[in-house]
């Protein structure tokens, strides 16, 4: 058996130091220390010939940012040492296949920009079983272009209640029902082998209250009591309790829970089972340091770090985002930088658009603490855009939401494990007329059907007892109205709610990040009740969304016809198109483009002179956008959709975007296709004996809008449906009308001009 | 929950001393340890079909230890030891051809291998060939998140190097004294024991145990020492504390307690032990709580 315990390097271990007190008062700390700590690891250079020039280039901003939370006191010398120690020892341990992944991407740091980047997310049990099952699952993960793959917690967690993985009893074990340690880094060596990318849970803010510390504190050794926030009697508790928010009140209410075997009030800010570490400790900086090496060390090329607002406690604040929480993530990438920098850091933060951020590294620090973070913002306001039909507030967000650093980027998501969260701030909703409360009761109430024109199969999660606002569980399948859609058998509800899907999809598709789907959602799969007879379940509806993977469903894929085969290939298109999109990579110019059409949400993105615009239509009436309202430099007619692939020609000078439709458009010198199209055009004109219908448009075929050239006489027999089949060029939006004529006189006009797309057989008005 | 099996293989036999006997071998003290510490400790062991037998196992059961591993053997009798006493020293005769010299592998025993959260078992067991099989092949039944822990017992005539040296093979930890870690650097002539037992051997911990100097936690890593701890001993006898060490150890080991834990719990357990008469003596339940 492996030692799956920490080893403490320490305190019982003297630690001789080289520098003498005199000196550390007088001289330069951080340039003693480093190069103290240089000096030391003398002999290894050899083995790593990188090593030494990772700790110049990064040791300063470890010092930086560790001296600024524990200070540069004397005896901190001994804290580093055994820090850069376990750097060693993690060293020794990372296979050579990592090392060289770390060199090539210390090379390319913006290796995680690439448009070829596409995540997926997934509960190994729920997916496959387990993890050598998982492994069976690659080629499917690989079909469908997944590369950069997320596990959801699969370090042991305590028995019984663990907050679904989160609650690790052991950093160095895995769950027992998923399988070993070994096959965890089997896992994770067969992915990379097949260049998928693998992305870890690193719980860091708390531990079970099962963990080897969190027991060693309980049966009362002091060392491991000041791991955790421990206190006597509620004074400290109630003075803090004043200003702390509570996570879960439905099911844990209160951050502290009292342990009467040791007679002390520990820091519980989720469950009660869950014991926030107290950072305060050097001593916990770096045994967590040590997890996480030991983690990085399975293969792992991102680390997700959980709830990192809350790492630091801070009496008279709410305890989140705090300044120390931020130089704690900085001084840990630093660390990694040295030993892994070819690991990236995702940080789970669930705040505020501007403190989001501030994750991403700020104030000249850019891209030195998290690489990536979630885009909750953009994930609500896409859900509440789509539900308004209205993009006014998903603009304002976006156009509000500070840009991430050059060196970082977004995770965006759809959805995820957990509920939505209406992450809309009153202030935003005032900035475009909206009153925030309503805004997000409107999300609820959609969302959870209690609307009229509402299709969505959604539940309301923690409903806040004085506001009456909720999160939403359901999922996306169940919430874009496709689970209503089959369940009530309308295949124009199917139709629609699949455009929903591809739209919403689309947008994080193409936005600056990385897009995550979230696995089962590309073969629809909609909402699962069976956890309602599972008593350990059943009061937490978020089990509806976490369907176990349906296998004869996803078979179904193969079958044209099915709901199943027409969203994989979708997705499939979806995502050859962004891999083939390289306006898509991270380093792109990015800019909002205003329209003054409510439903039309468009953007630039631009690298080296080129770019695409992305437009997106989130109204199910189609919408026309006149070419000059665009940018200057998009003001043409002839376009070539990156999506497709095909040359567009928008010949009346507007472009029209169907219900739920988008375009990722790039300017072309390339002539639409010129082979033609048999299009099939009706109308519907009631007329008398001996009159006959004739269809002019903007198109040469079609006249150019001289009647006298105009087609026809179009075929009655579906009177009063006028028909004619022609041949018109490719991908060619036209307009037309008809006219009726008797004896070659024109005697009327269609009241109204139609337009629509050549092969296609719908006409719009 | 689940409690964690510890299966505590070999020998089970009387210690008989010219006035009395007591109960004894490591795998038996062993498992009582473990079973009070929260754990379920098995004795995984053979008598003979007699009246040592019959009373070992009554005394075992009444200790709430799980007997149903014990196999019962009617052609040879229950393993003793005969202790005699000349000018203070103890000089022990370990019985031959006894019951623990002939453990079977049944498929009871096959099924509680591939159960066994941890393996405790010695070098004296395996003085004679069909023990000897039969433990190496419960060895290679347990599953790969098994604690293997090999109790280094060098008592003449009873040890060869071959078994020494496949015992050190099997083991994840080792634990041994003062005295024959020297031994161990005669019979193998290494210059570095430890990296010697890390590199080639696959040894994961090494555990020194010094007597009244404490004990020491040897990883590749590190060098824990704890020094003993210091308790009453005036009413205590010694017999069985290296087996009440290995237990807590275990124990701590099987949970995941930091290194430190492991080995400050298990030296205060043992002290526990070495304060009161016998190998398996009444430990009050406050000590247990706070050291469990």
């Amino acid at each position: 058996m492996a030692l799956k315990t920490w080893n403490p390097r320490s305190v019982s271990q003297y630690i001789p130091l080289n520098i003498s007190r005199e000196a550390w008062k007088k001289g330069d700390k951080r340039d003693l220390m480093k190069q103290d700590i240089i000096s030391r690891y003398d002999q290894h250079y050899r083995r790593y010939p990188f090593l030494k020039h990772r700790i110049e280039k990064n040791f300063d901003d470890f010092w930086r940012f560790y001296t600024s939370v524990y200070g540069d006191g004397y005896e901190q010398q001994r804290w580093v040492i055994r820090i850069f120690d376990s750097i060693l020892q993690g060293l020794q341990d990372r296979k050579k296949d990592m090392q060289q992944l770390d060199l090539d991407r210390d090379a390319n740091p913006l290796w995680f920009q690439s448009e070829e980047l596409v995540g997926g997310v997934l509960y190994v049990d729920l997916f496959a079983g387990d993890l050598k099952k998982l492994r069976d699952k690659i080629p499917y993960l690989k079909e469908l272009g997944i590369n950069f793959l997320h596990l959801m917690p699969l370090l042991r967690p305590r028995d019984g209640l663990n907050d679904g993985g989160y609650a690790v009893q052991n950093y160095r074990d895995v769950d027992r029902r998923l399988g070993t340690y070994d096959d965890l880094r089997k896992t994770s060596r067969m992915l990379h082998q097949e260049g998928i990318n693998l992305v870890l849970d690193f719980v860091m803010n708390h531990t079970a209250k099962e963990h080897g510390w969190a027991q060693a504190a309980m049966s009362g050794h002091p060392r491991y009591q000041k791991f955790f926030h421990m206190f006597d009697d509620r004074t400290l508790p109630d003075m803090y309790e004043r200003h702390l928010i509570e996570v879960f009140p439905d099911f844990a209410p209160g951050n502290f829970s009292y342990y009467p075997q040791i007679s002390k009030w520990v820091w519980t800010t989720f469950y009660e089972f869950q014991w926030d570490l107290n950072y305060a400790n050097p001593d916990v900086f770096h045994a967590m340091f040590d997890e996480m090496v030991h983690l990085v060390n399975t293969g792992a090329d991102c680390l997700r770090l959980d709830a990192v607002p809350y790492l630091w406690k801070k009496l008279g604040t709410h305890c989140q985002n705090q300044d120390e929480a931020h130089h704690l993530l900085q001084a840990y990438r630093a660390l990694l930088r040295i030993i892994a920098p070819g690991v990236l850091f995702k940080a789970e933060a669930i705040v505020g658009p501007e403190e989001i951020v501030r994750y991403l590294g700020s104030d000249g620090f850019e891209g030195k603490e998290c690489d990536l973070a979630y885009n909750a913002t953009l994930m609500s306001h896409i859900w509440h855009a789509m539900a308004s039909e209205n993009t006014h507030l998903l603009r304002t967000a976006l156009h509000r939401l500070p840009m991430a650093p050059k060196n970082t980027s977004w995770i965006n998501y759809i959805r995820c494990h957990d509920d939505i969260g209406w992450g809309i701030s009153d202030e935003f909703a005032a900035a475009v007329n909206q009153n925030g409360h309503h805004t997000r009761m409107f999300c609820t109430d959609f969302y959870t059907g209690k609307l009229a024109d509402s299709y969505a199969e959604g539940y309301a999660f923690q409903r806040d007892f004085y506001s009456g606002e909720a999160r939403v569980s359901g999922t996306m399948a169940s919430l874009v109205g496709l689970q209503k859609a089959m369940v009530e058998a309308e295949d124009l509800g199917i139709d629609d709610a699949i455009k929903r899907i591809m739209l919403i999809n689309n947008i994080i598709f193409s936005w600056k990040g990385i897009p995550l789907i979230y696995m089962g959602d590309e073969i629809g799969q909609t909402n699962d009740y069976g956890y309602l007879s599972n008593p350990l379940k059943m009061r937490d509806n978020r089990w509806v969304h976490r369907p176990p993977m349906d296998w004869d469903k996803v078979e179904l894929r193969k079958m044209p016809g099915t709901i199943q085969h027409r969203l994989y290939s979708e997705f499939q298109k979806l995502i050859e198109a962004r891999k083939n999109t390289p306006f898509i990579h991270g380093t792109s110019d990015d800019r909002l483009v205003l329209l003054d059409i409510d439903s039309v949400f468009c953007f630039e993105r631009r690298l080296e002179e080129k770019g695409a615009l992305f437009l997106s239509n989130f109204s199910r009436d189609p919408v026309h956008i006149p070419t000059e309202m665009l940018p200057e430099e998009w003001q043409y007619k002839t376009f070539k959709d990156l999506y497709t692939g095909r040359v567009l020609d928008f010949s009346f000078n507007e472009i029209v975007l169907e219900p739920y439709g988008y375009y990722w458009l790039s300017l072309t010198n390339e002539k639409p296709t010129l082979e033609a199209e048999n299009t099939i055009i009706d109308v519907l004109v009631e007329t008398e004996i001996g009159e006959q219908v004739y269809l002019v448009g903007n198109i040469p075929e079609l006249g150019a809008w001289d009647p006298e050239k105009s087609v026809g006489p179009l075929d009655p027999s579906g009177y009063p449906t006028w028909e004619i089949q022609i041949k018109l060029p490719a991908n060619t939006y036209f307009e037309f009308q008809w006219v009726k004529k008797r004896n070659g006189h024109i005697l009327e006009w269609s009241p109204e001009k139609y337009w629509m797309k050549s092969g296609d057989e719908i006409s719009y008005l | 929950m689940r409690k964690p099996v510890i299966a505590g293989l070999g020998e089970v036999l009387w210690d008989v001393f010219p006035e009395y006997k007591r109960p004894g071998g490591a795998p038996a003290n062993v498992s009582f340890h473990a079973t009070k510490l929260g754990n379920n400790g098995v004795p995984v062991s053979r008598v003979g079909d007699d009246e040592n037998g019959e009373e070992l196992l009554k005394l075992l059961a009444s200790h709430h230890l799980d007997i149903s591993y014990i196999q019962k053997d009617d052609r040879v009798p229950t393993g003793t030891v005969e202790v005699s006493m000349t000018n203070g020293e103890a000089s022990y005769v370990i019985t031959d051809g006894v019951a623990w010299d002939r453990l079977s592998l049944t498929p009871a025993w096959q099924d509680l291998a591939r159960d066994a959260d941890a393996v405790c078992f010695g070098t004296l067991a395996q003085r004679n060939e069909v023990s000897r099989r039969t433990i190496r092949e419960f060895l290679k039944l347990v599953s790969g998140e098994c604690l293997k822990i090999a109790d280094i017992n060098l008592r003449e005539p009873h040890y060869t190097e071959e078994v020494i040296d496949t015992t050190l093979q099997l083991a994840d930890l080792v634990k041994l004294n003062a005295h024959e870690w020297n031994r161990l650097h005669e019979l193998f002539g290494v210059d570095d024991l430890k990296e010697w037992l890390f590199s080639e051997k696959g040894v994961r911990i090494i555990c020194l145990t010094k007597g009244m100097d404490g004990a020491e936690l040897i990883t590749p890593e590190q060098h824990l020492v704890e020094p003993v701890h210091p308790v009453d001993n005036t009413d205590g006898d010694s017999v069985g504390v290296g087996d009440a060490f290995t237990a807590s150890l275990t124990h701590h080991l099987l949970r995941n307690s930091p290194l430190d834990v492991c080995i400050s719990a298990a030296n205060k357990y043992a002290a526990q032990v070495a304060a009161r008469k016998g190998a398996m003596p009444d430990l009050p339940s406050s000590v247990i709580n706070s050291l469990a």
